[in-house]
This record gives C-alpha cells, structure tokens and sequence, in this order.
C-alpha cells in the first residue's frame, strides 16, 4: 500500500509538469498578446512591456525561465494586474474560494450521506422517494440557476438574505452561494450513497452481525457504514472537481472576491502567468485530492491496504 | 428480443420516466413548433415593449427581454439550440468513445492495458478548466464547442463500452468464433455491437442533459453560444444580470433549463432500470 | 418445561411487486432443550429461509405468518429490541458460505468479542480471553494472530471456524447450524461435532443442523426431518428414518448417500426431475411429478402431514414401516 501511494505520489510530478507545459504552449499557441488592447499602445511603450516581461525572447527561454522560477516558487508577475503578482492575487482570493468550497463539500457529504443511508433504510418508503427526487433535481439543476432563484425567492421576495455582496466574509453573504454549490454534489452523495447501502444491507456479513444481535444503530455505523462509503470515496475527485468549477459561475453571480474569476478573466486578457497559476493550483487540488483518496481506500477497505 | 418486450414493459410501469419522457416530448414539440405560431421573431427588436412583464393580454406571452426581443420565441429557439448541441456533442462523444473502447476491449492484452492506461491519466486532469482556457484562447465557435465537450464526456462511454466487449468477447461462443477464424470486424458487427446497444442507448440519455448542462454553463460563462444565438445557458445568464427589476428574464429560461434537465435525467434513470443496465 | 424451540404453522412469503412467492409452508416443529435435531432438503427447498425468517433474518419483503416461540417466549413480529437480545446470545446461527460471511473491515478479534458487548457481558479483557480460549476449541491455529487479522486474511476453513466460535461465545441455548462443516477438512469436521456434542450434554444446548446431505447428519441428528418445497413431509428418530423411510423423496435421498451407494445404484438412483419453483401454485403433493409412486390422487389432494408414535408423514401412499 506505501509502495503504491509513493508511486501514485511520483507520477503526480510529470502530471504536473505535463500540465504546466500543455497550458503554457496553449496560450502562447493564441492569437493576442497581453498588452494587445482595444485601443493600440504606442509601438515603443508596447516594446518596453514586451521587454519588461520577458516576452520579446523566444518561447522556449520564456518556458525555461517559467519553470526555473516555478521551481523557486514563484509563479510570476500578473500580466494584466499590474504591481501584483499571481502569489500574490491568488493569497488574496484564495481564501474566499476555499471557505466556499469547503464548506459546500462538508455540507454536502455531512447530509448527503446521512440521507443516503436513511432512504435506503427506508426503501421504497416515503423518505426513501423524497430523497430521490431531491437527488435527480440537484443533479440535473445547475448551480448557475439555482442561486439566482434562490436569490429572487430569499433575497429579492423575502429580502431573508443578500441576494450578493461579500462585506468581509458575513456569514449571510455566503448562504446562498454555499447552498447552490453543495446541492448537486449533495444530491449526488445521497444517491451513491443510497445505492451502496442497498448493496451492502444485502451482504451476508451483515446478516451475521443482525445474527449477533447488533442493535441497528451499531450495525449501520459499526459494519455497513465503511464499506457503503466507497463509492463516495471514488466520487470524491470529480465532486471537488464540480465544486471548483461550480465556485466559478457562482462567485461572480454572488459577487464574491474569490479567484474564480481569474481562470476565464485571465484567458481573455492572455494573462499567461496568472492563468497558468490557476491552472496549477487547481491540478494540485484535484490531484492532492487524488491521493487522499488512495488513502481512505486503504482505511475503508483492509483489503486494500496489502494490495 | 424478447428482453426488449420486457424492458418496454418495466419502463412503462415507471410512472415518473413515463411522465418525464412526455415532458421531454412536449417540450421538445415546443420548442419546435412554439416559434413558428408565435406572430413575434426571436431577434425582432420591439422598442416598445422593452422588458416588459408577461402577461395574457399583451402580444409577447412571456414577456421580453432588456431590448425588447421577444422571450417566448427566444427561450424556445434557445431550448432548440441547447437540444441541438445536446444531441451532436453526445453523437460526437459516442462515436469516439465507442470506437475507442470497443477496439480496447476487442483487442485486449497490452493494447487494451495502454489504451485504458490514457484514459486514466486524461481523466485525471483538470479537463474542465483546459476547456474554459482553450474556448476563451481560440475564440467561441460552436465547431470548438462541439469538440471540447465531446473531449471531456468520450472517457466514460469509452470505459462503459470496454468493459462491456470485453465481457462478450469473453463468451464461449464469441470465443469459439474467433477461434474458427471470423474476422474481427464480422464479430464485432453480428455480436458487439448488438449486445452494446442497450448500455449505450442508456448512457447517451443521461449523457444528453449533462452535455447540456456543461454546455450552458459555458455559454453562462460567455464562452459558449454566442449572440444573437442563445442557449438557455446564455439566456439564464442575461436573466441574472437583470433579474431583481425583471426576474421573468431569468425565470422563464431558467426553469425551462431545469425542467427539461430534470425530466432527461429521470427519462434516462427510467430507461436504465429498464433495461437493467448497472451504473457506471 | 417450554421446549428450545416451538414453531407452528409458520408460512413465509416473498413479495415483490405484485408477485409473491411461497417459500415455507406451514411449517409446525419443535426441538427441547439438549435436543439435536436435523432438517434436510434440496437447496430451495425452504430450509434456511424457514430460520431466517423465523429469527427475523430474512429480507424486508418477507411476510411471516404463525408462531415462533423460544422457551415459550413468542418471537414473531416481536420489537427488534428483543430480537436483538435473543439473537447472539440465547439464539445463534452459523451461516454457510464463510465467504462474505465476516465484515471485511474489522478484525476477527472485533467481531468475536462485539458478541459478548452488544449482550452487555464481560469486560473487554475478559472478552477477549473467552474469544481467544474460544477460537482455541474450534480448532483455529494461533488463536491470538488471527485475532487481529482481517478476514480476507483466513483461509475459508479458518473463517468458517471463526464463524462456529462466533455462535458459540454468547452461550447460546439454541444453535442454528446452516452446513457448517461442509468448508471443513474431515479431522477439523469431527473436531467441531465433538465439540458440540460435549457442549449438548455440558449446558444443555439445543441443536438444529441445516443440510442438504442426509450423510453429513444421518451420526450426530437425534431426529431428522425431511423439508420439500416449503412443507415437512416427514420427522422421524435419525435410525428408524434412515433404516425404514417412508416417504418415497426421503427414501430417495436416502438412496442419494454416498456410504449406499455403488457406481450402478448411484445412477440409478439420481432423482428425476426437478423441485417445484416457489411461485407454483401446488393442488396435490408437491412431490408428485417425481415420484415414483404417483396417483391421480396425488396430484389433485395434498397429504397432510400426519403424526403418530414414529413421527410424521405426509404422503397418501407411505412404505409400510
């Protein structure tokens, strides 16, 4: 199982450095430049920038440099931000983007598997149906409509929350955005989660431990609870994924001062360093995420952890 | 086959997929009907009536947007567009994912080994953003938009359809044909493809309201549909800018977008316990 | 004095959507206190879903029907939080197929002792000396390393012990065995038999052995009773059925026995036919299209299981004793 994780652990570098390398020629592959504006700079202040950035060398010294700097941790200045660099902009917003998601992650397991596991300890019951058609709604309702409507009907009707605004992190202002972006998620849990303990409820392990005379609480969180949560363990990848990509749309509709706004901001002003930031914060996540989910395999499943 | 009968039979006992296949239907009527009855044009410029509330009375039924165009017509020409580059994305999604698996599967051994190897590694990275990049780079065409949304949702018909030949080829009688000497391209015709049938027909319906989906969401971002085309995507995202002094702009692409995803997903959910297929 | 385990009329029923399937049909049996007794079968026959069912193991679609009592205590529809304080500690069950019969993800030393905690027994060192002292009776080498190995881990042998010593921790008065020795070698078998055996006349156990090879039972079974879809259609003591059966499926699996049977008797003797589904609908003896001995009668009026001083029967037309 070390062994294992190691070797996902190395391959998680040349990914990386495939990312990098991949996004890096993109842009460059794109027609504009990041000082080609509306209105045309006088050709010699254009030179200079040109100049002062880096970007009148060859592209492959600009590439060597890039990752000479990347090595040293420095991911440049930002093209069109000018006197920030993208450390810089992404600590600023980083924060943000990550108390969102995190939180819409944390809701969405710490309900979705509950009700998961309640509907399927009441299939084909009541509960059992609501829960789905709660799971087919979050799935197949995008985030981006959600929070509008649930601004029109708690914000502009009820006027209970700020339909957008940020004011220092108020906890109202994040309401709303949170809710939008745990559902999908949310409903997705749910269902995996309803499904997988169907199955596992049917095991003869846990007939044996119904034999015992284990009382139902302890059966499900003792016995069936660990191996139903492998299918959400594998889920857990794409659903950071949908998350990320979610907080993009959402943040700019609830008007808040994450970096999302940068990934599609940046591409559009051909800020290369900064969406090349983005970029690779977003693969560190999503890979890192990776890797903790080789390791909650292993303490899911024991048999796992020789394999 | 008499499985088909029986799927036919168990789907219409599924009073939800029933129900949401006819939503599809009416929907899909709709939008290609609705526009041509309607005496308002989807890009006709109604200076004035700009904005203005839906009501019975008045000539535009649901209302019309910030420069007057009719909503009605422009919500239903939209649910034709998104319905449309639902239908090709997935057509283009199928036919790369399907070719690619079903040569892994049929060819098994190291080729299958490398093949599936890519799309582990294609389906760690972070596809979703690349796309957003490369749409925003290489301007909003919708030939680009077809393309980066089929790169993203082959992987998992490609893995489906593996699994699925690899699991035929493995019968005795496929086994003993190959051995007898049919041509590969024979086996997979008579045997492959038939037996792939029911899996794929299913996954393609519920790949239909998640192409749809992403595909809105781009257009939300800008990146997609561009004007005077719409999708829902671009019309719910016009919606909210304005959707504290007119929320029926949001409203009435909005819910559209989201009845017609709902009732794809619980069609396409009916259909597979219909056919029985396992979820991916 | 109740007997260990007194069931009548007991009938389950499969419900799914709008079909239902029969899988035990009034059922009526009794076994006392110290009692060792056999129910042979063909699988489907009913016989595992009849103690399921009647333990309130058996899936939620199961309907019950009668009267399940353990030591005169009634235990059908009874609240889970009796089920659950029978179960494991005056009832336990010893499934077949070790297989997936233990959870992958806790050691064997959790699972043996969470037997005696759920039933509020002794602390948890003394727990685990009784499980590793246990694991040591039925035969599991270096009790105290599997202890704290997983169950993929053992052998199918080791887990099915793991399983014997499970049922056996909680002292139960009743145990219900389901094949248990058919994943054993031989010597392991007559080990766990013998073990038994002395705990039958130690603490008065009461046995039940479910199989589907009347060899396996015919030397420990005080009585056997022979199960065909879902009904007894005979009981009798274990020496006069094997001697002198009088339903022609129980001298037909009689026949079936590897110890009577020669190469040409062995061919000869392979029942024709196959058992009725559970779904059919059966007028007569359910036995009737296999036998041998078949009337018009037979297939239009079932045999009601009769008792008298050798046991019961249900056939219109039984050998003579």
């Amino acid at each position: 199982m070390l062994r294992y994780f190691l070797s996902r652990l190395a391959a998680a570098i040349p990914t990386l450095f495939l990312i990098v390398t991949a996004t890096f020629f993109l842009m460059r592959a794109a027609p504009g430049g990041p000082f080609d504006q509306d209105q045309a700079l006088p050709p010699e202040i254009y030179a200079n920038l040109q100049r002062a950035y880096g970007l009148d060398r060859p592209v492959w010294q600009q590439y060597g440099r890039y990752l000479n700097n990347l090595l040293h941790g420095d991911f440049g200045p930002s093209f069109r931000y000018k006197d920030f660099t993208v450390t810089e902009l992404i600590a600023q917003g980083f924060p943000v983007t990550l108390e969102l998601g995190v939180i819409a992650m944390l809701l969405a397991l710490c309900i979705g598997i509950p009700l998961g596991v309640f509907a399927a300890l009441n299939h084909n019951g009541g509960l059992d149906h609501l829960t789905m058609v709660l799971a087919v709604s979050g799935i197949a309702v995008p985030s981006f409509v959600l929070l509008p409507f649930l601004g029109l009907v708690f914000g502009v009707h009820l006027h209970w929350l700020p339909v957008a605004g940020w004011e220092d992190g108020a906890a109202r202002y994040l309401v709303l955005p949170v809710i939008a972006l745990s559902l999908p998620p949310l409903a997705y849990i749910a269902r995996l989660t309803r499904g997988s303990m169907l199955e596992v409820l049917a095991m003869d392990y846990i007939r044996t431990a119904r034999a015992k005379g284990v009382p139902l609480r302890q059966l499900i969180m003792r016995h069936a609870l660990k191996p139903a949560l492998i299918p959400v363990a594998s889920f857990l990848v794409p659903a950071v994924a949908a998350v990320m990509t979610g907080s993009l749309v959402v943040e700019s509709i609830a008007g808040l001062p994450g970096i999302g706004r940068y990934l599609v901001q940046g591409a559009l002003n051909r800020d290369y360093t900064l969406v090349l930031g983005m970029v690779i914060l977003y693969s560190t996540l999503l890979i890192g995420m990776g890797l903790a989910v080789d390791l909650l395999y292993a303490w899911l499943d024991p048999r796992l952890r020789t394999a | 086959m008499e499985s088909y009968s029986a799927a036919w039979r168990r789907f219409r006992e599924n009073r939800a997929a029933v129900l949401a296949c006819l939503i599809v239907a009416a929907v899909v009527l709709l939008a290609l009907v609705g526009p041509l009855v309607n005496p308002n044009h989807g890009d006709a410029l109604d200076w004035q009536a700009v904005a203005v509330a839906p009501t019975r009375l008045h000539a535009h039924w649901f209302g019309t947007d910030r420069l007057g165009r009719d909503l009605f017509v422009r919500t239903l020409e939209g649910t034709q567009v998104s319905l449309l580059v639902g239908l090709i994305a997935t057509l283009m999604s199928l036919v790369f994912g399907i070719s690619y698996g079903a040569v892994a599967g049929f060819a098994g051994g190291r080729t299958d080994n490398v093949m599936m190897r890519i799309i582990e590694i294609v389906s760690g990275l972070p596809l979703v953003f690349f796309v957003i990049v490369v749409g925003v780079l290489f301007g909003r065409g919708p030939v680009l938009l077809f393309v980066s949304i089929g790169a993203v949702s082959w992987l998992t018909t490609a893995r489906i359809v593996r699994g699925q030949t690899l699991s035929i080829v493995r019968q005795p009688y496929i086994e003993a044909a190959i051995a007898a000497g049919a041509p590969p391209s024979r086996i997979i015709y008579r045997h492959v493809i038939p037996n792939l049938l029911g899996p794929v027909v299913v996954y393609a319906t519920l790949s239909i309201p998640q192409i749809m989906l992403f595909e809105s969401f781009l257009s939300f971002l800008g990146l997609g549909i561009q004007e005077p085309n719409a999708s829902l995507g671009t019309l719910v995202s016009q919606g909210v800018g304005d959707m504290e002094a007119a929320s029926w702009i949001l409203l009435v692409p909005g819910s559209l977008l989201a009845l017609l995803l709902v009732a794809l997903n619980i069609f396409g959910d009916g259909l597979r316990d219909a056919l029985d297929v396992k979820e991916a | 004095m109740h007997p260990a385990l007194r069931i009548d009329n007991f009938s389950v029923r499969f419900e799914r959507g709008d079909s239902s399937t029969m899988a035990v049909r009034e059922v009526s049996l009794q076994v006392e206190a110290g009692e060792c007794v056999a129910l042979v079968g063909e699988s489907g026959s009913g016989k595992t879903q009849l103690f399921m069912a009647a333990f309130g193991l058996a899936s939620s679609q199961a309907r019950v029907e009668g009267s399940v009592r353990y030591f005169g205590e009634e235990l059908l529809h009874a609240p889970q939080a009796v089920l659950n304080r029978v179960r494991g500690a005056g009832i336990a069950m010893v499934f077949q197929d070790p297989m997936n019969a233990l959870t992958p993800h806790l050691s064997i030393g959790a699972q043996l002792i969470e037997v005696l905690a759920v039933h509020g027994g002794a602390p948890r060192e003394a727990a685990r000396s009784a499980a590793l002292a246990m694991l040591e009776r039925v035969g599991v080498d270096e009790p105290a390393r599997r202890m704290r190995q997983y169950p993929h881990e053992l052998s199918g042998g080791q887990r099915q012990r793991v399983l014997i010593a499970m049922g056996l921790l909680g002292a139960p008065k009743l145990l219900v065995a389901d094949e248990p020795t058919t994943a054993l070698d031989v010597h392991v078998q007559a080990q766990v038999l013998e073990l038994l055996q002395r705990l039958r006349q130690e603490t008065k156990l009461a046995l039940i052995f479910i199989s589907h090879d009347l060899a396996v039972v015919a030397g420990v079974a005080d009585r056997i009773m022979v199960m065909y879809a879902g009904r007894i259609v005979e009981s009798a003591a274990s020496g006069a059925l094997l001697r002198s059966p009088r339903h022609p499926y129980s001298a037909a699996l009689i026949r079936c026995m590897p110890s009577m049977r020669s190469p040409v008797a062995a061919r000869m003797a392979t029942l024709p036919g196959y058992p009725p589904r559970a779904g059919d609908l059966i007028a007569g003896c359910a036995f009737a299209p296999r036998c041998p001995k078949a009337q018009a009668r037979c297939v239009s009026e079932r045999p009601p299981l009769i008792a008298d001083a050798r046991g019961s029967i249900a056939c219109h037309f039984p050998e003579a004793p």
